[in-house]
């Protein structure tokens, strides 16, 4: 029995070890993709060649802009609806409409809408492509024709982006949240890759950034300003990271694997081709990028999607901890569903580098980063306290795990200061990097923590969706 | 030294390089903003100025330095932007007496590129013969932004320019599908009916679509005759389809035949833009012509039918209304009639 023991606690051991080292050869990767991608982001920054300001991306684009319909799914958006649905109608663009679609929100979204932009039924016809709920009814204004909402029985998010992609009159469709705020160029300049070569190009992103905090008003940012609290902070250091460090360098080599649900542009065809949004996934905005790819690559196409820094679409981030957490463990469910979906092309060099480079990224990013990550912080310090890990080899893990996670995130505050400059004061910036610091001690972990927990919820069949309650655009100050 | 050392005091190395780079960035952004608000300050006393003199409460003969007039220059050419009539000269008098021309024009010819354009861009006011030499001369920059900003300075100081000596200049730089390009044909086309005739033949076909554009800026019977021809036999598409879009802008109905022809050609550009042309111009015939392209299989050429087709009257209306009808070209239809608040 003795034996038994002692054989028992040496294989444990072996294996706590085994697993030690894997941690460390994850964090490792991670933290070398997360470098390149930095240098990466940098010189793609740099090399581009972006309007200086609106009016002279108006004079440089306008002539050969593409007509786009906004699609705005709204499912509860009572408070911020009519502030995001102005400043839509106030963009700056030649050829667009905005259709909203009311997701059988069951507060006031509609009531609010009809109020406030003087809606009654219209008629219009259009063919159903693609699988959603039937719609119930479709509203527009002879004041403001370029709106039209569309009512519909609650079917998720994909399910009212394919009602908007199916009544939508143009060749671009734009999806993105109703509760979330477009700079008046950011169509002008989002558009920008389909200008250049509109027979390649299939689908833009832009970035996103937080509005916690900044001045709102007519659904507009007057004033871009910081929030109080730590989490939007916190937040806002997180997008900067994940939009002007990995965005771009994935659009720069190829292999975008992810367009945000809350900003992104396709060609209405495309989205026609592969069927539109899958209904049955949390991870809607990923997925329907890699069901393109697999499309493209399947049909011998080779047709690009990019990212353009410049445009910018703002969005309330959840500013409690329940809030984020739900919103996180949502995404991680995502990243699974569709990482899992579509396995059959991962390490696959006929679909590209998004079958190879990019899958591999999800694989060691969202698949089994989170787990090692999380392991890796209760395994590390019990094995080195044991004894079975050497002080150099902890020490080195330690550095991999914060001093790496301090220096990628600075380096994305680095290239938003050098090359964008969007936010205003000196003091700004000092806070934000005092946060890109304190975010890699806890925050960071927490967030990690909620990822495995939307790990036990995609093997468990969690499918529903955890909204994070909105409190409404900061009012302008008196 | 092991692997993992090497980590260590590499991470070590990114801590501290991490730390500088915080501390350079900060310092820099303080630097940049305390430069930003000492110019705003010295621009807003001259703003001051400016307002007095305009107000006739000031006098418009100050002594300036080199950065003020830097300043003053900027803050007076964005305002003329919007002004005209006797403020416009009042301000062009406020600085013809307080720019150092002579600085520019030597600016203009040796400065850094993009100095020399800003300094090109900025001298639309000048009528002084130092200047008005160094822009000509700017003319031939090799830099094509120079070249454009002094080609746009000279005319706005009245000078007529030729475009037979502009286009060499710039075909060599590779500019002629720049918009402002464009703008400029547009601008000189008053002065140089004779040379947009003879352009229109150039070689380049770059060449004559600017010259087929600038041509609707001044229409005349000879200038259609010579693009009913263009439209119906000339190899290339763009000249093609910029000479029927110039013949919907001069709007004359003696020429619907060349409309009606352009609509059956076999380029889409072509026909988008006689398309248009056809709305335009009110050419009822064209009418079951657009409602077959309204279901052709290019959106932009269903766009600019059904487009046409809103503004044909009752019998366009109608032939949209039955376009609505069928789901697959509702939603273009609807765009079409929905722009016209149809």
């Amino acid at each position: 029995m003795g034996t038994l023991g002692t054989t028992l606690l040496e294989t444990l051991t072996v294996i706590a070890i085994a697993i030690g080292w894997l941690c460390f050869v994850n964090g490792a990767l991670l933290n070398l993709l997360y470098t390149v991608q930095t240098v990466v982001a940098y010189f793609a920054l740099r090399g581009r060649r972006a309007a200086r300001t609106p009016s002279s991306a108006w004079w440089r684009y306008r002539d050969q802009t593409v007509p786009i319909s906004l699609l705005a799914p709204a499912y509860n958006e009572q408070e911020t609806i009519v502030e995001s649905v102005r400043s839509m109608l106030a963009l700056n663009y030649p050829f667009f409409e905005v259709v909203v679609i009311n997701d059988g929100s069951k507060d006031d979204t509609l009531r609010v809408l009809i109020a406030a932009f003087g809606l009654a039924p219209i008629k219009r016809a259009y063919r159903e492509q693609l699988p959603h709920q039937p719609i119930r009814s479709v509203l527009g204004s002879p004041r403001f024709p370029k709106l039209v909402v569309i009512d519909k029985p609650n079917g998720g998010k994909a399910d009212a982006l394919n009602a908007g992609i199916d009544i939508a009159a143009s060749p671009l469709v734009c999806a993105m949240d109703a509760d979330s705020l477009l700079e008046s160029d950011s169509l002008l300049r989002a558009v920008q890759p389909f200008i250049e070569n509109y027979d390649k190009v299939v689908a833009c992103g832009g970035s996103i950034r937080v509005v916690n905090g900044s001045n709102v008003v007519r659904g507009r940012v007057a004033r871009i300003e910081l929030p109080t609290d730590l989490l939007s902070l916190f937040q806002i250091v997180e997008y900067l990271r994940a939009f002007l460090i990995g965005r771009l360098a994935w659009s720069q080599m190829g292999a975008m694997m992810l367009i945000s649900g809350a900003f992104g542009i396709f060609k209405r065809q495309i989205m026609v081709d592969v069927g539109g949004y899958s209904l049955n996934t949390v991870g809607e905005d990923m997925e329907v990028i890699i069901k393109i790819h697999r499309y493209l690559s399947e049909n011998g196409k080779s047709d690009e999607m990019r990212f353009v820094p410049e445009p910018v679409c703002w969005t309330e981030a959840p500013r409690t901890l329940g809030g984020l957490a739900g919103q996180r463990r949502r995404w991680q469910r995502g990243s699974l569903e569709t990482f899992f979906r579509h396995r059959a092309i991962m390490g696959r060099s006929e679909y590209g580098l998004a079958g190879t480079v990019g899958y591999f990224h999800i694989l060691i990013t969202d698949v089994i980063g989170p787990p090692l990550e999380v392991l890796g912080y209760a395994l590390m310090p019990v094995l080195y306290v044991m004894g079975l890990l050497d002080f150099e080899v902890f020490m080195a893990y330690i550095a991999l795990t914060f001093i790496f996670g301090v220096f990628i995130s600075v380096g994305a505050l680095v290239l938003e200061e050098l090359e964008l400059r969007r936010y205003p004061k000196a003091s700004y910036l000092l806070v934000l990097m005092l946060t890109a610091i304190v975010e890699n001690f806890g925050y960071r972990q927490i967030n990690t923590v909620w990822r495995v927990q939307g790990w036990w919820q995609y093997m468990r069949g969690r499918m529903e969706w955890e909204k994070p309650a909105r409190q409404g655009f900061t009012k302008p100050k008196p | 030294m092991n692997i993992f050392e090497i980590i260590w005091w590499g991470s070590v190395g990114l801590a501290g390089l991490t730390i500088a780079m915080l501390i350079f960035l900060y310092f820099r952004r303080l630097i940049i903003d305390a430069r930003m608000a000492r110019q705003n300050l010295k621009r807003a006393a001259l703003q001051d100025y400016v307002y007095a003199v305009l107000g006739g409460t000031a006098d418009n003969a100050r002594t300036f330095t080199p950065d003020e007039q830097r300043i003053l220059l900027s803050l007076v050419t964005e305002m003329m932007r919007g002004i005209t009539g006797t403020m416009r000269d009042q301000l062009i008098d406020l600085l013809d007496k307080n720019i150092d021309q002579q600085r520019m024009a030597r600016g203009l010819r040796t400065g850094a590129p993009e100095d020399r354009a800003k300094i090109a861009a900025r001298l639309f006011w000048a009528k002084s013969s130092v200047v008005q030499d160094a822009l000509r001369d700017a003319i031939s920059d090799p830099n094509p932004q120079v070249v454009l900003a002094a080609i746009n300075s000279l005319i706005s100081t009245g000078q007529t320019l030729s475009l037979i000596d502009i286009v060499p200049k710039l075909e060599a730089r590779r500019m002629l599908g720049h918009r402002a390009v464009r703008d400029i044909f547009r601008k000189l086309a008053p002065h140089n009916a004779a040379a947009l005739l003879a352009l229109i033949d150039d070689k380049d076909p770059a060449v004559a679509v600017l010259a087929i554009d600038a041509l609707a800026r001044m229409p005349s019977p000879a200038a259609l005759r010579r693009l009913a021809h263009i439209v119906a036999m000339h190899p290339n598409v763009d000249v093609r389809a910029t000479a029927v879009r110039t013949i919907g802008l001069m709007n004359d109905r003696a020429f619907d035949g060349a409309v009606l022809g352009a609509l059956a050609d076999p380029a889409w550009e072509v026909k988008g833009q006689a398309a248009i042309a056809a709305g335009r111009m009110r050419v009822m015939d064209a009418l079951p012509i657009l409602e077959g392209l309204a279901r052709d299989s290019n959106w932009w050429l269903q766009l600019r039918s059904t487009q046409a087709l809103a503004r044909l009257g009752e019998r366009g209306v109608a032939i949209l209304e039955s376009l609505r009808a069928d789901p697959e070209h509702a939603p273009i239809a609807e765009f079409a009639l929905s722009e016209r608040h149809l």
